[in-house]
């Protein structure tokens, strides 16, 4: 068997074919580990900015107490103080950006704050190469890699059929499952070789960040178990009695609606069956809720024009009495256009099932952290700190007293945990249709013996 | 020979519409760019209406906002909303990941929000479901299947030989099989082009003399496109020993050409001039912003004593404005400066991003007809830079009207004072225009040269496959 797989790798090596596809993976590999590191330094890069922003504006507060003279210089703290958000930096940016570019992680919370307002810090990604998309290690495993194990396994067997070598490399080979592994081996080492060793400089050069080794051996499994899938589909491919141009077309066309044709139909057939309500609209409603809201208070309360203390209350109270009507107003549609998200997400789950591809580059996303769902949690819990951090400042409007430090620090803290990542779906569908599809390729060669 | 040539055009033909899995495949591509303009047309249609009923209903409430101050109103202020032109169903560009609308509030410069792409339900993105999808990527692919064969396999068949020794030259052969493919794309691409220019046609605010030189233009650019993906075809064809390795030699190619190069050209972009993260653009403007008067305050001394001086007056009370409305004009007059500086340098980033990764365009020619397309469609980076530029010379102008509104009649009351709800009727309504077609045509100008140079490249290859057919006979 050693010696059958070193022949047939001293004949692969020889190729030209073979050598420009390892030329090609390690071109990718490497531009997506470096892509990777610039999104993985942009990340902590923002998280650091956001941190000493925030570190700065309490600072500031910590000041204008300690040096007031009287109440009014801290009269409008329950206003001016806040609270910040940041969402931890994902544990694998570097390899599957998912997301990243387009989902907000960090945001300064206080009374004014609404919900539907919540994320005023737009990521700045230029929408060009947003839309023309990035390289990464993701990409390179779902998209890139099996079309280039198409390219060194088309003619796997097909060849030696059209040439009318079958039956004689067969006998020579001793067993169809000995001459299957021989080629199968070093032809899987030239695309994954390349990807497990980029793992591991990314690994090696990354930040030190708790779970993070953990996460990338489950994102390579799951990487490999992909490739594997891919390969198992080009021996079965293999087992037909068809020509090498034949089984390349086919393999191509498998391909093509796998990766490419399938995925971006789910999202828009899910787009266009469950459309989600307008975001205009719901721009529109709040404006509208701000205004009738405001006029309301404003003929309910005509201590607002004092310029004491008693009226700096009133107008903090007016304040965030507004943003609640506004809130109560407009949660029904943020409401609305969640559950619309989710139904879609749904379908696009369902859809999922017909393009394995899909389902593991969704799969790699959630174990890097860069996943729609992690998003959707963290905004969900951002909304839910919001209402508490609202509800302690207004308990301070309520009281005749102005805010100490000691308020100031008990001003409730964000805390979220990333939900768990949500890959066991994708890799035992994946390993069921691997094994599933080996089993019916290996007896379809084993038939072969006995022509 | 002439006959020769013509029959073997009419065989290929022939051998296509036998083949069922060129034919499926072919009207599976058919089918795709079809379903992509209906999806586009319900897309943009949806979103215009969203719009347009979402900017009636703000229009009201800010005409019926009642007595209001006019610094509390600029607060308020009004969103600009981004309407989606009817050309976008050929290509949607940057469009789902650019926001779609602006709070145009007193002092603050907002970055757009709303990207649609924030509601794709899947992370796996490999572009957004358009015409230009499929003419981008699936049409070249199918164009490179169906012709790796087409020379190819006369040579595995020993035919190719017999057709040159029977009469028929190398140049009339390669002409005829370019014919035949361009005949299978012409098949494929009219119906798609007639369908798309129905639903541009039935989208409202077509503008059918702008529009129709810009139909024209694209249409032309994706002929050249894909005149360039034929020529290619044929010459991998003509230079490949068997069909299964033509196949996989140009499937290769369509891999580089389609999805590694242009990705690989947005992530050096990246690199080469990244952008500031969001939270570090935020950070730089509020250090900036920190050093500068609020309006709010009536701290700028300097500021006050310069009013008094244009005035002719030596105190505060004297003064027949309100000073607290031109403090907040003189605010503002700073706080541009500040965002001019800041936004200036984001967008001379992205114009660093997109020339960087335009050179892509000499490897690839996808990247030079996106550039090409995005453009004509309306939905490219200069375009939302256009929009965004727009919104903000409104917001600017309508904050002015605001200011000026309570420096000329709230003397005495700054900010208690009630501006008349007249005010709110004269403040204009913002509305987008989209950039001309003069200003198109110099932003794509060189990826027009890029894409030529491809057609230049195109021509060269045909000779080397002319020479290689007629050096293989001998």
């Amino acid at each position: 068997m050693l010696r059958l797989l070193t022949l047939e790798t001293r004949r692969l090596l020889r190729e030209p074919l073979a050598l420009a596809v390892l030329a090609l993976t390690v071109l990718a590999c490497l531009l997506a580990g470096l892509s990777g590191r610039a999104v993985l330094d942009q990340q902590l890069a923002g998280r650091a900015a956001f941190a000493q922003s925030s570190s700065d504006a309490a600072d500031r507060i910590q000041k204008q107490i300690a040096e007031a003279t009287g109440p009014a210089d801290v009269a409008f703290l329950p206003v001016r103080v806040s609270s910040p958000i940041v969402a931890p930096a994902p544990l694998l940016a570097d390899f599957s950006a998912g997301r990243l570019g387009i989902e907000p992680y960090s945001a300064t919370l206080n009374l004014r704050t609404r919900s539907d307002t919540l994320f005023r810090t737009e990521q700045l990604d230029n929408p060009e190469l947003l839309a023309r998309g990035s390289i990464d290690l993701g990409l390179v495993a779902v998209v890139i890699a099996p079309l280039l194990l198409i390219a060194l396994g088309y003619g796997l067997f097909t060849q030696d059929r059209e040439s009318g070598a079958a039956r004689l490399v067969l006998a020579q080979s001793g067993s169809p499952a000995k001459l299957l592994a021989a080629r199968s081996l070093p032809r899987l080492a030239i695309v994954l070789v390349p990807l497990m060793m980029t793992v591991v400089a990314l690994l090696f050069s990354g930040p030190a960040i708790a779970g993070r080794v953990d996460a990338a051996m489950v994102w390579l499994g799951l990487a490999v178990m992909s490739l594997l899938f891919w390969w198992s589909v080009i021996v079965m491919l293999n087992s037909f009695r068809i020509s090498a141009e034949t089984a390349a077309l086919a393999l191509a066309g498998i391909w093509t609606a796998l990766v490419v044709v399938i995925p971006t139909l789910t999202v828009a057939v899910a787009q266009a069956v469950i459309p989600p309500p307008s975001r205009f609209e719901q721009i529109a409603v709040a404006r509208l809720a701000e205004i009738s809201a405001t006029q309301d208070y404003e003929t309910d309360h005509p201590e607002l024009v004092s310029e004491d203390m008693q009226g700096w209350q009133a107008s903090m109270r007016k304040s965030a009495t507004i943003n609640a009507t506004v809130e109560d107003r407009v949660s029904p549609l943020s409401q609305a256009f969640d559950a619309r998200l989710a139904e879609q997400q749904d379908m696009v789950r369902r859809l999922q099932m017909l393009s394995p591809p899909m389902l593991a580059s969704d799969a790699l996303a959630s174990i890097a952290g860069t996943d729609e769902m992690r998003f959707r949690s963290f905004r969900a819990a951002a909304i839910l700190h919001l209402a508490a951090v609202k509800s302690f400042l207004a308990s301070q409007l309520e009281r005749d007293s102005v805010m100490s430090q000691a308020d100031v620090d008990a001003i409730p803290e964000f805390s979220w945990s990333p939900p768990p990542p949500n890959y066991v779906w994708a890799l035992a569908l994946l390993g069921a249709c691997t094994a599933l599809i080996s089993a019916i390729s290996l007896n379809r060669f084993g038939a072969l013996r006995l022509e | 020979m002439t006959q020769a040539s013509s029959a073997i055009a009419r065989k290929d033909l022939t051998e296509f519409v036998r083949d069922r899995r060129l034919g499926v495949a072919a009207l599976v591509v058919l089918i795709l760019a079809l379903a992509a303009v209906a999806v586009s047309f319900v897309r943009i249609d949806s979103h215009e209406r969203d719009r347009t009923y979402a900017e009636a209903l703000d229009r009201e409430t800010w005409l019926n906002q009642g007595p209001r101050n006019p610094h509390s109103a600029a607060h308020f202020s009004s969103w600009a909303m981004r309407p989606i032109t009817p050309l976008a169903v050929l290509d949607p560009g940057v469009g789902p990941y650019a926001g779609n609308a602006i709070w145009m509030e007193a002092h603050n410069q907002n970055p757009p929000r709303n990207r649609p792409a924030r509601d794709n339900a899947s992370a796996f993105d490999l572009g957004q479901f358009s015409v230009g999808w499929v003419l981008q990527l699936l049409a070249p692919l199918l164009l490179f299947v169906v012709g790796a064969g087409l020379i190819a396999r006369e040579r595995e068949r020993g035919t190719l030989r017999l057709m040159l020794v029977s009469g028929a030259d190398a140049s009339s052969l390669v002409a005829r099989k370019l014919g035949v493919l361009g005949r299978i794309a012409a098949m494929m691409i009219l119906p798609i082009a007639a369908a798309a220019v129905a639903a541009i046609a039935l989208l409202p605010g077509a503008n059918a003399a702008d529009e129709g030189w810009r139909v024209a233009i694209w249409g032309g650019s994706y002929a050249i496109y894909l005149f360039v993906a034929v020529v290619i075809a044929i010459a991998v064809s003509a230079m490949s020993a068997s069909t299964s390795r033509a196949m996989m030699l140009l499937i290769g190619l369509w891999l580089g050409a389609t999805l590694l190069v242009p990705r690989m050209a947005a992530s050096v972009a990246a690199v080469v001039a990244p952008a500031p993260p969001a939270e570090v653009f935020a950070a730089e403007i509020a250090r900036d912003r920190a050093t500068q008067a609020s309006g709010h305050d009536g701290s700028e001394e300097a500021f006050v004593q310069s009013v008094l001086r244009r005035y002719g007056v030596t105190s505060e009370a004297d003064l027949p404005v309100s000073l607290a409305g031109l403090e907040l004009e003189e605010s503002e007059r700073q706080g541009n400066l500040i965002f001019d500086r800041r936004f200036g340098e984001l967008e001379a980033v992205y114009t660093r991003q997109r020339e960087a990764a335009r050179l892509a365009g000499v490897v690839s020619p996808l990247v030079s007809i996106q550039n090409i397309s995005m453009a004509l469609s309306g939905t490219d980076m200069a375009s939302q830079i256009a929009f965004q530029r727009q919104a903000e010379m409104h917001r600017r102008s309508v904050i002015t009207l605001l200011n000026n509104d309570m420096a000329k009649h709230g003397k005495g009351q700054d900010f208690d004072y009630l501006a008349d709800p007249k005010l709110w009727s004269t403040i204009p309504v913002f509305v987008y225009q989209p950039l001309p077609l003069g200003v198109v045509a110099q932003l794509v100008w060189p990826d027009l040269l890029i894409l030529l140079a491809w057609c230049a490249l195109a021509f060269f290859l045909l000779a080397r496959a002319r020479r290689h057919i007629s050096s293989s006979a001998l």
